[in-house]
């Protein structure tokens, strides 16, 4: 039952690994609405230029003296409150989208790897994913390694998703520190 | 700066407009709100059948501009038989309400209102405020002219309505629901079981109130603002401010009177009135350019007080025809 000990662990693995993507999701989206043409993207550059917008006049009222030319400050003044507004508006609209993208990413992982694992549990609850040999550990130890349906004297997938949801844990632990060094991983 | 399309520097299509009935004035303190109120308020008595004069001014002015002492009672003013007026003090009445509430029985309303009253800023004025208008409403007065407090305040009489409606409205959805409830609890307690049913419609009838002069206010046929200020830059600023805030209310104003306005006689040597002069030509040329939709009418600052029946009309005649300057350099 050796694809079950792969398919296992290569799932703890990928759980992981994904987590990179969460951790990536601004630019992620970033990349989604700079790339793929969706209404979400026509809000963002919408957004991004409104953004540029709203500095340009705030810049041209900090150089425009309110004292001397009241009329133009004041035209200026009344424009940045609009498109403040404006921009209030669509930064909500963006953050809900990008809400949406964040969510389908974190979605997609959990499908992708904890449910489907859940699932291989179930579903091979009764096998073996790889005997022990006879005497190594005591009985009790042998009774939970087991657990809860797989045959006595065999490690069953549910304890082997846990040492492997452990294993792939501490070591991406481990090697976490070293991303921030600009050290690639996997 | 004379544009064709500049208009009438008079507040005649204030008067021309019959359908008016709420008329506020206001600006920042002291640059002749009153002034312009009462003398708006007497150009209207010659053009409508009654008019009142209200002020929301904790200090008091109308007193002073007519030399006649005025209440919470609208009094006809002197020399007047279609003008009268009245002064309100927003925080004052709410006091008594307060009291007589108090002193009447030891019921929970009272305290329930007095609880209420703290609790949201601003709400006892606004409570007082429906109070007035619901007065004034039941009045028979063609036109009401409202002498306001200083910006800050008026802005937030403005304003009240909405932000009472809102609250009001959601009050009443809620007691829809746990009114039963509360009843039952509380009627236990204080013995009579009409108690929250009571406040209940109190601020029931309130909100109704306050949505009906809402609707009437942010109708452009039956309410306006005059702005007042002076050709100062921080005047200006605040007018502007307002005139943003009261956009964004929906109240109508398309008025601005610049009060103050000085116009030294040719040649004169007074070096002071020459330099403020020219300041003021600034503001006012700026004004024109920005305010190009209203009525920007300029009235001359006087070597007296504008105070009695006499000089508040004889200046309210330059509301309508424009104030010619002598001859100014």
């Amino acid at each position: 039952m050796s694809h079950l000990l792969i398919a296992v662990l290569l799932l703890a693995i990928g759980w992981q690994v994904t987590s990179i993507l969460v951790s990536l999701t601004p630019t992620i989206w970033e990349c989604y609405t700079r790339i793929i043409h969706t209404r979400a993207s026509a809000d963002a550059a919408k957004f991004r230029r409104q953004q540029i917008e709203v500095l340009r006049i705030r810049k041209e009222m900090a150089t425009t003296s309110s004292q001397d030319e009241f009329a133009k400050w004041a035209k200026l003044r009344r424009e940045h409150d609009r498109k403040a507004a404006e921009l209030e508006k669509l930064s909500e609209i963006v953050a809900a989208h990008k809400t949406r993208v964040s969510q389908a990413i974190s979605t997609t992982r959990w499908l992708l790897f904890s449910a489907l694992g859940f699932f291989i549990q179930f579903w091979h609850r009764k096998e073996p994913v790889f005997w022990l040999p006879n005497g190594w550990v005591p009985d009790y130890v042998e009774w939970g390694l087991c657990f809860p349906q797989a045959p006595r004297g065999s490690v069953s997938v549910n304890v082997w998703s846990a040492c492997s949801a452990a294993a792939a844990g501490l070591v991406s632990a481990w090697l976490r520190p070293s991303r921030s060094t600009g050290n690639r991983v996997v | 700066m004379a544009d064709l399309d500049e208009l009438e520097p008079t507040l005649q299509n204030i008067i021309d407009q019959k359908t008016l009935r709420w008329i506020f004035v206001g600006g920042k303190g002291g640059v002749g709100k009153t002034t312009t109120s009462c003398s708006l308020a007497i150009q209207l008595a010659r053009a409508r059948k009654s008019v009142l004069i209200i002020s929301t001014d904790p200090a008091h002015n109308l007193s002073d501009a007519f030399g006649q002492k005025f209440g919470k009672e609208a009094r006809k003013i002197d020399g007047f038989d279609n003008l009268s007026a009245m002064e309100i003090d927003p925080s004052g009445s709410m006091q008594e309400l307060l009291e007589s509430n108090e002193s009447g029985q030891g019921n929970p309303l009272g305290g329930m209102m007095q609880d209420l009253a703290f609790s949201i800023p601003g709400v006892d004025e606004a409570m007082s405020f429906a109070e007035v208008l619901k007065q004034v409403k039941s009045m028979s007065y063609d036109t009401i002219v409202f002498d306001t407090a200083p910006t800050g305040h008026t802005l937030r009489f403005l304003q009240f309505p909405t932000v009472l409606e809102k609250a009001l409205g959601k009050l009443s959805q809620l007691s829809g629901r746990f009114g039963p409830m509360l009843n039952g609890i509380m009627g236990q307690g204080l013995g009579g079981p009409s108690n929250v049913d009571e406040m209940l419609q109190k601020m029931e009838s309130m909100r109704e109130t306050i949505s009906e002069v809402n609707t009437q206010f942010k109708n452009p046929d039956m309410t306006t603002f005059v702005c007042v200020c002076i050709a100062e830059f921080l005047s200006l600023y605040e007018t502007e401010r307002m005139i943003q805030e009261l956009t964004s209310y929906e109240i109508d104003t398309h008025c601005i009177v610049v009060n103050q306005l000085l116009y030294p006689k040719k040649g004169s040597e007074c070096e002071q009135c020459n330099a403020r002069r020219k300041m003021q030509k600034k503001y006012l040329d700026q004004m024109i350019e920005l305010y190009e939709d209203f009525n920007v009418v300029k009235m001359p600052l006087l070597t007296e007080e504008v105070r009695g029946k006499d000089k508040l009309e004889k200046f309210s005649e330059m509301l309508i025809t424009p104030f010619v300057p002598p001859d100014v350099e």
